[in-house]
This record gives structure tokens, C-alpha cells and sequence, in this order.
């Protein structure tokens, strides 16, 4: 009997289902937010990989850190983002839609630290207007997972889709038993991932693109670009993308590269609270850098 | 990674030119299964090497 893969209904990844069925495992401490917004649905203090014991350790081991344990919460609306309600959102307004992997989601950053959240801010600045702050990310994923957003993109109204580019050789993939995974090198690197599927055929598939080099997964990456591209020109809205990676933010122009520098004297102290995703002050850089590119595009 | 790789299959062609193919690959077929733990042992280094590559490149974990 054929099975039936979840891409549609009660998937992971479709925006519009409610309480998608990994919602709940990546929260740790559920609704301990005691502000709460109304426009929200749920909360947390922890999430996966930014954990008290983690907070705990690195703290023993003598790291400073910027955040306090309860400076700021994980809150989530219903279809498990981090922005608000999508039904409570202004019908009349158009969007801009983030995606991106967990630096857009912000683990270990309030929201108002994250680069899409800064960047949401200068464009209305710039344009003069409101929009509905769409935040379509979460934590492992790849591009892959802009496929299964793009059927919904008509409903958001965009005028505007910002991605920040996580490393293309992210996949996802279907388990044996019809669920997605997210894959990526870490799959390989630790034997306690996938442990249910001690043998599993994907993992070798996956090693074994991983040794062809980078060349499928930039053809992936092209072929998802365009589409969302060709996509863009029929809802009339701007695409812009820009690599998540450290080693390709940096910019050829001096002047724009002095000014970043000055901006990451000052943050070589800060941390995000797991003590592993850029600060605030890197998000600072990165928004101002999206900025340049959305005005560029002009 | 000079991986042996099959000839014709079982309903391929001939029986004359399976049998021809099979005698012709023996000593190719054999060399590939004794050097198997070498291969086994370069692929597993190359592997390595393209894991530390991609985790100096995307250093985050997700669980």
C-alpha cells in the first residue's frame, strides 16, 4: 500500500495548519511567559538547542552572558511561528515574509534582537506604512522548506519575501514511516540522531551527496530561487536573499565593511543566551546588510 | 573511488556475451573485493574530511 507523506494536511511546514504534530516537542517549558500577548498562542523560557542546563553549564564554565535566564520568552503563535496570529493579523495590509533558519527564528535572542524583526522596522520606516510581520522560520531549516511555504505566500499578500540563506546542504528528507526529517551534517555527525533507524538508507543517501560535493545542492538552491522568483512576478512582490554564513557577509566595499568593523568592536563581549548563534550586534550588521541589498534592488 | 561497477544484467544481452563479460571482469570483479577495505577506509577519511568542511562552514546543531 502506498503511503501517504505528509506535505499538506497537518504537515510541519504548512503555515495555515494548526498545531502542526512537532509543535509541542520543540518547546521546553510550555506557557511560563507571564506576558503573554494576546496575538500569541504559546510559550517558552528554553527551546531546543538554547536549554537551562545549557544556560547552567556555560555559565559554570565562566561565560559572561548578555541575557539574563528570564530576560525573554519564545512566544509562538498557534501554527507554532514566531509572530503573531495569522488570523488576527490585519486583512486589509500587505506582508513581508521572512525566511530562514533558526538566526531568522532568533534562538537565544528576543525578538526585537532578531535581524528580521529590524529589518520589518526600516521598511516600514522607509515605505511609510504598516506591514504584517511574517516570520516563516524555524530552527534546521533549509531551503527546502521555502517549497513547502510557497503554496501559501498568496494568502500572506507580500510585498516583499526577505530570506536569509541557510547552508544548502540542509535537506529534507521522508523516513521510512512517511515522516519528513530535517537533514543536515549533523545527521552524520552524531550516532544518537536517528537512532530509531540505526541503518537507515537516507542517512547513507544523504552521506553520499554530501560527498559529491556542493554541486546538486546549488542547483537545488537555483531551481527553488527561480521558482520563488517567477512566483514573485505573478503576486508582485521583491525577493531578496542573503547567506546566512559567516564567511559570505562580508562586503567588497570598504566604507560599508569599516562600519561593520566599528559595529563588531563593540559586540565581542555579547552572546545570544545557548552561546552559539550570532549576538544582537552580528544581527545589527546583518539587518543593515539586507537593507543595502533591498535598496540596491531598486 | 574505483567501485566496481555491474556489467549486464541477468536478461541482458546474450548468454554467450554475459558468460564473455563475466570471464573478461573476473580479475576486475576480484581486485575490487580484495581492495574493499581500502576503498571502505578512503571513503570513511573522505567522509571525515567533508564533515569538518561543512561544520567549520554551518557550525549550529539542531537535535
Amino acid at each position: 500500500m502506498a503511503k501517504k507523506f505528509l506535505i499538506r494536511e497537518h504537515h510541519p511546514y504548512d503555515p495555515t495548519a494548526e498545531y502542526p504534530f512537532n509543535f509541542l516537542s520543540k518547546l521546553e517549558s510550555l506557557n511560563s511567559n507571564p506576558k503573554l500577548s494576546k496575538n500569541r498562542e504559546i510559550s517558552s523560557q528554553w527551546a531546543n538547542s538554547d536549554t537551562e542546563e545549557n544556560y547552567i553549564k556555560t555559565t559554570e564554565m565562566g561565560v559572561v552572558h548578555t541575557y539574563k535566564a528570564d530576560d525573554f520568552y519564545y512566544d509562538l503563535n498557534k501554527h507554532g511561528f514566531r509572530c503573531d496570529n495569522f488570523d488576527t493579523m490585519k486583512s486589509g495590509l500587505k506582508s513581508v515574509i521572512y525566511l530562514g533558519c533558526s538566526h531568522t527564528f532568533g534562538i537565544g535572542l528576543p525578538e526585537e534582537d532578531v535581524w528580521a524583526y529590524k529589518v520589518h522596522k526600516k521598511i516600514e520606516e522607509k515605505d511609510d506604512t504598516t506591514y504584517n510581520y511574517i516570520n516563516l522560520s524555524d530552527y534546521g531549516n533549509g531551503i527546502d522548506t521555502y517549497m513547502h511555504h510557497m503554496p501559501y505566500f498568496k494568502k500572506f499578500k507580500p510585498s516583499y519575501v526577505i530570506s536569509l540563506t541557510p547552508d544548502i546542504t540542509r535537506m529534507i528528507m521522508p523516513l521510512e514511516n512517511g515522516y519528513l526529517s530535517k537533514m543536515g551534517r549533523w545527521v552524520l555527525d552524531d550516532d544518537t540522531i536517528m537512532k530509531d533507524f540505526p541503518n537507515n538508507r537516507l542517512k547513507t543517501a544523504y552521506s553520499n551527496l554530501l560527498l559529491a560535493g556542493d554541486n546538486f545542492f546549488e542547483y537545488k538552491k537555483q531551481v527553488i530561487y527561480n521558482n520563488i522568483n517567477s512566483l514573485g512576478e505573478i503576486l508582485n512582490y521583491k525577493f531578496i536573499e542573503m547567506s546566512a554564513l559567516l564567511e559570505d557577509v562580508w562586503d567588497n566595499q570598504k566604507d560599508v565593511q569599516d562600519r561593520y568593523k566599528k559595529l563588531m568592536e563593540h559586540s565581542e563581549h555579547e552572546n545570544a543566551r545557548d552561546n552559539s548563534h550570532y549576538n544582537r550586534t552580528y544581527h545589527t550588521v546583518l539587518a543593515e546588510k539586507i537593507m543595502h541589498k533591498l535598496k540596491e534592488n531598486k | 573511488m574505483n567501485h566496481y561497477t555491474p556489467g549486464p544484467g541477468p536478461l541482458d544481452g546474450s548468454k554467450k556475451f554475459r558468460l564473455k563479460h563475466t570471464v573478461k571482469n573476473l580479475p576486475k570483479k576480484t581486485w575490487t573485493i580484495i581492495k574493499s577495505p581500502w576503498t571502505w577506509y578512503q571513503d570513511r577519511k573522505e567522509m571525515k574530511t567533508r564533515l569538518a568542511e561543512l561544520k567549520k562552514r554551518d557550525p549550529f546543531i539542531y537535535k
